[in-house]
């Protein structure tokens, strides 16, 4: 059957990008929040 | 920001891009093999993810090492951005691991020397995590940490011999050997590899550049 088992590969492979998506949309929060602290700081300095 | 940074944007683009190939190969230019139909095509995601992760907890090895010799926070910085983004890439292993057992093994899970040990490295991460958290003063956590990234990396060749180290009664692993495989299948794999090489050492240069900032500004609020 051509599609056998084809709900786990996109099962697994969504899973691998839809983490990999949270990671970056995560990291670029974070990235954003500490850059603004910094530059605040440097602002009262 | 990291990413404000013209080289930083085009090398995402080019990560996004390159991932956008990779799926599409592994959907249109890869062999299906019999029995296992797309359940196999999995490897192609699920092997490079663990290259990944284990490469990331080498680098936290090499990391604590680096930090006990010279006692420079920035080797702190980079063992704690590797063991976060490999536990990421060790997750996934667990899960995409499972997925693929679930139709070819008929359970998703089984207590052999591959998957236990490789269940048992996550779990010494989460140990780590709990120590970076609660272990008290920053300098004793840095150095703490150093020496269990050393420690739990002594785990990975134990998972990567696994298939040989035990009897083949509790085995059920597939003990790949890459020259039998078929032809189509090398050519894809290898790029994948390549990708998430590429794709963690981005990802590690994100996350060192905010554990960075942090730091700065943490050590002006004290």
């Amino acid at each position: 059957m051509q599609y056998e088992f084809l709900s786990y590969f996109v099962t697994a492979t969504s899973l691998v990008f839809l983490t990999l998506i949270a990671w970056f949309g995560f990291q670029i929060r974070s990235n954003a929040k500490w850059y603004r602290k910094a530059r605040e700081r440097k602002d009262l300095s | 920001m990291f990413l404000h940074s013209r080289r930083n944007q085009i090398w995402l683009g080019l990560l996004i891009l390159g991932l956008a190939l990779d799926l599409w190969i592994i959907v249109n230019h890869t062999p299906m093999i019999p029995q296992q139909h797309w359940a196999q095509k999995i490897f192609y995601i699920h092997v490079p993810v663990a290259w990944t992760a284990f490469l990331s907890y080498f680098v936290v090895m090499i990391a604590g090492i680096a930090y006990l010799v010279k006692k420079d926070n920035r080797w702190d910085r980079v063992g704690l951005a590797a063991a976060e983004i490999g536990t990421v890439f060790m997750s996934l292993v667990l899960v995409t691991g499972p997925i693929w057992a679930k139709p070819i093994w008929g359970k998703p899970w089984v207590w052999e020397p591959r998957l236990t040990t490789s269940l048992i490295l996550f779990l010494i991460y989460i140990g780590y995590f709990m120590l970076r958290e609660f272990g008290g003063h920053p300098e004793r956590i840095a150095r703490y940490a150093a020496v269990l990234g050393i420690i739990a990396f002594l785990d990975v060749p134990i998972i990567f011999l696994s298939v040989k180290f035990w009897a083949p009664e509790v085995q059920s692993h597939p003990q790949v050997e890459m020259a039998k495989q078929p032809t189509g299948i090398l050519g894809p794999f290898f790029y994948s590899l390549a990708l998430f090489t590429i794709l963690y050492v981005f990802m590690m240069l994100f996350r060192i550049h905010t554990l960075k900032l942090k730091e700065e500004v943490q050590s002006h609020a004290v």
